[in-house]
């Protein structure tokens, strides 16, 4: 797991989201309760091994029983409804209209390369990823049998949506070196890059001979985008490029995945 | 020799409060082996049963008010009445949703499982959206009456895919949905205080009204 890092520390006007966040008070703290657990339970002594092995593994970082921990703590930092709050907290629907944007032009770090995420939200991409679900219903509705049953066609439309959107963010979330970003902020900029995909279904499905074209401009522009953040975020910028690639090139072949899959002539 | 249970019985069970056994008798009688029992029988208070209000206005199921909500919802430009707030009516969406589904059958289809769950997965969406987006609270309860009710365009819709053909119909489903996803932001709006917001409210009642009109056209 890459720690989490500041990244304006400078800044005075520092908004809760670019806030420090001491991920290693955390890891101390939970290893603080296992030596205590340790204490209170003693065990068998070849498992009492077993433990000291696994703490000295939890140490390094390149193991899974950290990468899980980490998560954990994470996740539980996300249980209080408060903290929530401010990822849906938009004033101006412009706000989102100008995000939409900006997830399909990637010639904007052409000009400006030291980019920093200032304000991101979780309403874009929940919506985006419900509007793909009901573009997908609406292709299946048109293509498919009428003998198959509904609710294995809603279920199939919003699992794929759903589950796309979150194992490709904790796949960024992985393999990015050096991004020194918090996992919401990676699940905003993928759920906002869905929206490339949801341009293309919308042409598609209104003119087939459009598809295949639209599918390589928008799905093109998108990962990108994503190409592009990813490696002008990091601080590490020889390892950043391949797994930048990987994770674009996932992207960029999903959109034909569904494009032929669920839109039949 | 038998086994004393006594001392297993009396630790789990605690001592039941003496107001749960007002309207309670004890009686005592003997057991076929002939050991002595008691039993409790329930009496029966006839002036207290019998003074309660009417079965409708007790679930709390109001015509008048449902009227007035209905015709809200008819005329959305119209400033929007405060019933919404004070009560959270669920006879009415029930209404309208069964009436959907037997619209549906007429037409050869059985979606009454479909349209639970659609309903429940949006209304759940809606409700937490909604919430987390606002400063004030809504109920759950309250999201499900005030989509509950602004479906009636859509039961509107379904009824006319039954008689009309369908090129008539597939210029209809933009103005239905966009009908009743306006009455319904208009509430919401109303409710949070949050008139600004207004096209973010509104774009999740769409996608919920867009999902019934996709199982009414096909």
């Amino acid at each position: 797991m890459t720690t989490n890092q500041n990244d304006n520390e400078n800044d005075n006007d520092v908004e809760w989201f670019n806030a420090p966040v001491n991920h290693q008070h955390l890891e101390q703290s939970n290893q603080n309760q296992n030596q205590n657990q340790n204490q209170n339970y003693p065990q068998n002594p070849e498992l009492s091994n077993f433990s000291n092995e696994m703490n000295e593994k939890t140490d390094s970082n390149s193991s899974f029983v950290s990468m899980f921990r980490t998560t954990k703590i994470k996740l539980n930092e996300y249980r209080d409804i408060n903290k929530v709050k401010p990822l849906f907290d938009i004033n101006n629907p412009k706000e989102v209209l100008e995000r939409l944007v900006e997830s399909i032009n990637p010639f904007r770090f052409i000009n400006n390369k030291n980019i920093k995420i200032e304000s991101f939200d979780l309403y874009g991409p929940v919506m985006i990823v419900f509007t793909l679900a009901m573009l997908l219903l609406f292709a299946m509705k048109l293509t498919f049998n009428k003998n198959e049953l509904e609710f294995f066609v809603l279920g199939k439309a919003i699992s794929i949506s759903f589950t796309y959107w979150i194992i490709f963010s904790v796949i960024v979330n992985f393999l990015a070196f050096g991004v020194t970003l918090k996992f919401t902020t990676i699940m905003s900029i993928t759920g906002y890059s869905i929206f490339g995909y949801c341009l293309t279904l919308a042409i598609s499905l209104v003119n087939n001979s459009f598809g295949f074209l639209s599918a390589i401009i928008f799905g093109g522009l998108s990962t990108a985008k994503i190409f592009l953040t990813l490696f002008f975020l990091s601080n590490q910028k020889e390892k950043i490029v391949a797994p930048a690639g990987i994770c674009s090139l996932i992207h960029f072949i999903f959109i034909f995945y569904l494009k032929f899959a669920f839109i039949k002539k | 020799m038998q086994p004393n249970f006594g001392d297993f019985y009396e630790a789990p069970y605690q001592k039941t409060p003496q107001n749960r056994f007002q309207n309670t008798d004890r009686v005592f009688f003997q057991d076929s082996l002939g050991q002595n029992r008691t039993t409790s029988t329930t009496r029966l208070d006839f002036d207290q049963d019998f003074n309660e209000p009417p079965l409708l206005e007790e679930l709390g199921i109001n015509f008048s008010h449902i009227y007035k909500k209905i015709l809200s919802v008819l005329n959305p430009f119209k400033r929007v009445d405060h019933f919404f707030l004070q009560d959270s009516d669920l006879a009415g969406p029930l209404l309208f949703f069964s009436l959907l589904g037997f619209c549906f059958l007429l037409s050869g289809k059985i979606h009454f499982g479909y349209i639970y769950g659609v309903g429940t997965l949006g209304n759940l969406l809606i409700y937490f959206v909604l919430n987390l987006m606002s400063t004030e609270q809504i109920n759950l309860y309250q999201t499900i009456s005030i989509t509950g009710y602004c479906l009636l365009p859509l039961v509107i819709l379904a009824f006319c895919r039954l008689l009309l053909p369908f090129g008539f119909v597939f210029i209809l489903v933009p103005v239905c949905i966009l009908w009743s996803s306006y009455a319904a932001s208009t509430i919401f709006v109303e409710i949070l205080e949050m008139k600004e917001q207004k096209w973010l409210v509104g774009y999740p009642v769409f996608l919920f009204f867009t999902c019934f009109a996709i199982m009414a056209v096909f």
